[in-house]
């Protein structure tokens, strides 16, 4: 939320001064005063983004100096700056407030914009426009004469984590899929093929795309919060309760949700008891068809599927992975066994799910192999 | 990480104006354009934009400084950060591009205040210990470094009012720049630290403040040989214990609060060791508590044995936590459950096992890991055979795995839930026969010599832990309990309305075991527990039950029960990567 914008510049003979603020005297004479050195710097950080948080003020400034004989001390200083809390983050207005600071140099290079007085006076109404459109909706469109400037606020993101082929890319909530002229081509071939239950590899089969294409499109989904990864849903997928399971019955709000999000049918929602009771029930070492065998979801109008991707999605469950180690026993036999490719894609750190996407083998003939092969241990976590 | 400070920097506003007193590291080699260029490219995290693309951009928003500290000249920095005097004793952070700089600048003498009588002519008017960090730091990070910068400035400024200590090394310092900048060209400005170092003891501190946070993430050093300055950054101290475990100072206030008497310390390293690494002059009671540290032990049982109030051993608890001595577990116990954690390093390669097949000869990590793939407890592991030399070692491999977080214990959690989708249908009848049966029940006396002989597990409150709330509630509940058993029969009845809701009352009075009086007193006086928020080994403890009498009436109560395993809040804190690998 930025809460005022403010134009201030380097006056010849008055110094460092606020010219224009919207709203006036948000920051005040004294604490512009106090940290003027920071928004009319020294030669050497211009055109540098600064941020200074002091006095209960986060201001961020990108200060531009302009050499021109014309000017009377030979060049012209301005920088427009951004004021927000001092406890707001403030990283993605910065290409913002740079980008305003140089269409205000091209429109002073072009236009004498800033130096003629009947222009600089539509600057109140300009910050005053800019202020509440980024507030209201993060998008501005100024336009200044005849010159037009698109202004939008990205959000800064972590870095989304690396997309791998067993993955399962799936809509959050907050998505709708029929606004899909917003994204690029390759993503808009990609989107109707993410249903929440293919994992990477079949949606670039099914899209018929280049899988790095589509890993680089869900990789770009996940910064912008559109999808969220989950594990290929498989009846022999072992949950584990986490200590957010203690929230479901207590937050009403995430019941409910949880009730309809598991339904098999709208008008039949299922029992909460029911579907606490097999969230429960998922352990180490109770798989999902244990489950199914224990409770009969079908009987009890709860979608498993769906009941699990819920989870997973709201942090109540975790997937508890099979990870193969391959062991050799050299103590023994002398001779060194051949290690086979199997052998090295066990290492400890390859789950079953990558290792059946490598190798294309079933969960099934995978399981076989290595219950048969004495040389690989197996662990859970 | 971006924990590693890029620089320290001293600065000195005084009557003669700003000044950069010390700078550290400084750059020897003069930084060149290329090179600057060369670091520029580097940075974007776009590599698909085109060389040729992002040359055009860095050429037009260029900007003289680039994302080096070494970059900015010591004349820039000095007229940032000797500020103006209404800025003086708060936090002062500010962001340059890519580098973030905190700092507490400090007033030698407060307005109005005389200037301390025959002082020189050259005075210092305000001083700043600056910290350069990267950017991305997180707040936590930042803040810790605004500390860090608090207590130097803090030292710093009682020792310039003490013996004007400040003023004596900040003149070595100029002079020392003044001789060299006179004899050699502008361009070499960075060679009067050098000297500086070997000529300023507050240079070589603030060096050494720099490379201990470098290097181990703690500071201790005393300023002008005399005040104490001695900090640490949890995030460092963590990292290097476990690279990819990231512990906030938040963190350890979250565990904190989730801390109970029953809990047990784990030292991470060796007693000894550690003892050695505390400062001459720590707290005789911390050595103390670190030397009757046994994970066997609680809390409360450590503060007796120490002779501390529990809210003191909390507190060195808290300060052990803080700088990576110790890590809380549940003590250790027979029918404690443990199962491989999910953040676990199950590389065969890793260093980790090559440290535990040296330590516990011709084991295997990974075959003791496959072990704890299915949650085992204590008991179920113990083999009947063993002798007792296997037993201790098992026990210490336990603990070894414990200290390096590859274990994890899950805990029973209740939580009751009635169908209330469907409400059975009532037979009036039945309820009310219920409730007089009950009524008549409930006037027997329940016999409180049984609850009185504790389990193994429950440790009996002593007198010397008066000072902990949770055991003051463990000391009064059995008394209350025995005013259930003699008093009115409401008195059950208004524990199940205060605990319970209207539905979940009557689908207890529902269950077949409510009848019997004993079993249904244990549940008024339980159900309270009966949220997911407790543990059994918690409400053991809070109650003074035995576990099999609880999962008897768990069991009985099992329609209206539901039982959940996963990990003490407490104990996860230091287990926090596990949640965010579980896509994988």
């Amino acid at each position: 939320m930025i809460k005022a914008i403010f134009f201030s510049e380097f006056h010849p003979t008055l110094g460092p001064k606020i010219s224009y603020q919207v709203p006036e005297d948000y920051v005040s004479k004294e604490i512009f005063d106090a940290v003027s050195v920071y928004i009319i710097p020294k030669e050497q950080l211009d055109s540098c983004i600064i941020t200074v948080n002091v006095l209960g003020h986060k201001i961020t400034g990108y200060p531009v100096r302009i050499s021109d004989e014309k000017y009377p001390r030979n060049f012209l200083i301005f920088n427009l700056c951004f004021v927000c809390d001092s406890d707001a983050r403030t990283v993605q207005y910065e290409l913002v407030v740079r980008k305003l600071a140089e269409h205000l140099v091209t429109l002073e290079v072009e236009q004498n914009f800033l130096s003629t007085e009947s222009n600089r006076a539509k600057l109140p109404k300009i910050l005053g426009q800019i202020l509440s459109d980024i507030n209201r909706c993060g998008l501005c469109t100024v336009t200044v004469g005849t010159s037009t400037l698109h202004l939008k606020v990205i959000q800064v993101a972590a870095e989304p984590p690396p997309v791998f082929d067993h993955h399962v890319p799936v809509f959050t909530s907050e998505f709708s899929p029929l606004k899909q002229d917003y994204w690029d081509l390759t993503t808009k071939q990609v989107l109707p093929y993410i249903d929440g239950r293919s994992h990477v590899a079949r949606v670039a089969i099914e899209a018929d795309v280049d899988i790095g294409l589509v890993k680089s499109c869900i990789q770009n989904l996940l910064y912008y919060g559109v999808v969220q990864l989950i594990p290929i849903f498989q009846y022999s997928n072992m949950y584990a309760a986490t200590p957010k399971l203690r929230e479901l019955p207590m937050n009403s709000d995430l019941n409910k949700e949880c009730i309809t999000f598991v339904a098999k049918s709208e008008r039949h929602p299922p029992s909460f008891r029911d579907v606490f009771q097999m969230y429960c029930g998922m352990t180490y070492g109770t798989t999902i068809r244990d489950l199914c065998l224990r409770f009969n979801p079908h009987a009890l109008r709860i979608d498993e599927h769906r009941l699990v991707q819920f989870g997973v999605l709201q942090g109540i469950i975790r997937r508890i992975c099979k990870y193969p180690v391959y062991k050799p026993e050299t103590q023994r036999g002398s001779h060194k066994k051949q290690m086979t490719s199997l052998h090295r894609l066990c290492t400890g750190v390859a789950s079953y799910d990558e290792i059946c996407c490598r190798t294309g083998l079933s969960y099934h003939e995978l399981d076989e192999k290595i219950e048969a092969d004495a040389d690989i241990c197996v662990l859970w976590k | 990480m971006d924990v590693n400070p890029l620089a320290v920097i001293l600065v000195e506003n005084g009557s003669k104006g700003d000044r950069l007193l010390f700078r550290y590291p400084y750059d020897t080699a003069t930084p060149n354009f290329a090179k600057r260029i060369r670091a520029k490219q580097l940075q974007t995290p776009y590599p698909q934009i085109s060389a040729e693309e992002m040359h055009k951009t860095n050429a037009a928003y260029s900007s003289t400084i680039s994302g080096s500290v070494h970059s900015f000249p010591s004349k820039v920095l000095s007229n940032l950060f000797a500020v103006k005097s209404e800025l003086c004793g708060k936090k002062f952070e500010i962001k340059i591009n890519d580098i973030r700089f905190v700092g507490h600048p400090l007033l030698v003498y407060h307005q109005g205040e005389g200037k301390a009588a025959g002082s020189s002519q050259e005075s210092i008017l305000s001083f700043n210990v600056i910290f350069a960090l990267k950017a991305s730091a997180s707040h936590a990070v930042v803040d810790c470094y605004h500390e860090v910068s608090k207590r130097i400035a803090a030292a710093l400024w009682h020792e310039e009012r003490r013996v004007a200590y400040l003023s004596e090394e900040a003149k070595v310092m100029t002079s020392t720049q003044d001789d060299v900048s006179s004899e050699l060209p502008d361009d070499l400005l960075d060679v009067p630290y050098h000297l500086i170092l070997q000529r300023s003891q507050l240079a070589r501190d603030l060096r050494r403040v720099y490379e201990d946070l470098q290097i181990s993430g703690k500071i201790h050093l005393r300023i002008n040989r005399w005040i104490l300055i001695s900090c640490c950054l949890p995030q460092k101290i963590y990292h290097l214990l476990d690279p990819g475990l990231i512990i906030e100072p938040a963190d350890i206030h979250a565990c904190m609060e989730a801390l109970r008497p029953y809990h047990a310390i784990l030292l991470l390293g060796d007693k000894e060791k550690i003892i050695n690494n505390l400062p001459l002059d720590s707290s005789p009671a911390l050595k103390r508590l670190i030397n009757l540290a046994n994970p066997l032990k609680s809390l409360q049982t450590l503060a007796a044995d120490a002779d501390l109030t529990l809210s003191h051993v909390f507190q060195l608890v808290g300060h052990m936590l803080y700088f990576g001595h110790a890590t809380i577990i549940y003590p250790l116990c027979d029918s404690n459950v443990y199962v491989l954690a999910g953040s676990a390093n199950t590389s065969p390669q890793s260093k980790l096992a090559d440290v535990f097949s040296e330590m516990f000869n011709c084991a295997c990590l990974i075959q003791i890991m496959s072990e704890f793939s299915v949650p085992v407890s204590l008991s179920q592991r113990r083999n009947p055979l063993a002798t007792p030399e296997q037993e201790s070692q098992e026990i210490k491999i336990i603990i070894w795995m414990l200290q390096h977080h590859l274990l994890i214990q899950l805990h029973t959690y209740v939580q009751i839930v009635v169908d209330d989708m469907h409400p059975r249908s009532f037979n009036k009848g039945s309820f009310r026969s219920a409730k007089t049966t009950r009524v008549t029940f409930a006037s027997r006396q329940s016999t409180p010599d049984e609850l009185n002989t504790g389990s193994s597990l429950t440790r009996m409150p002593s007198d010397s832990d008066m000072a902990s709330v949770i055991s003051d509630e463990a000391l009064s509940s059995p008394p209350s309990h025995k005013s259930i058993g003699s008093k009115a029969p409401w008195s059950i009845e208004n524990i199940l309305s205060t605990s319970l809701s209207n539905t979940e009352r009557e689908a207890v009075l529902q269950v077949d075991a409510a009848t019997n009086s004993e079993d249904f007193e244990l549940f008024a006086r339980l159900c309270k527990y009966f949220r997911g928020k407790h543990h059994l080994e918690e409400i053991m403890y809070l109650e003074n039950v035995r576990r099999s009498n609880l999962l008897h009436l768990i069991d009985k109560f099992r329609t209206i029960l539901i039982t959940f395993e996963h990990e003490d809040s407490a104990c996860s804190v230091f287990y926090k990567n596990s949640t965010t690998i579980n896509i994988s």
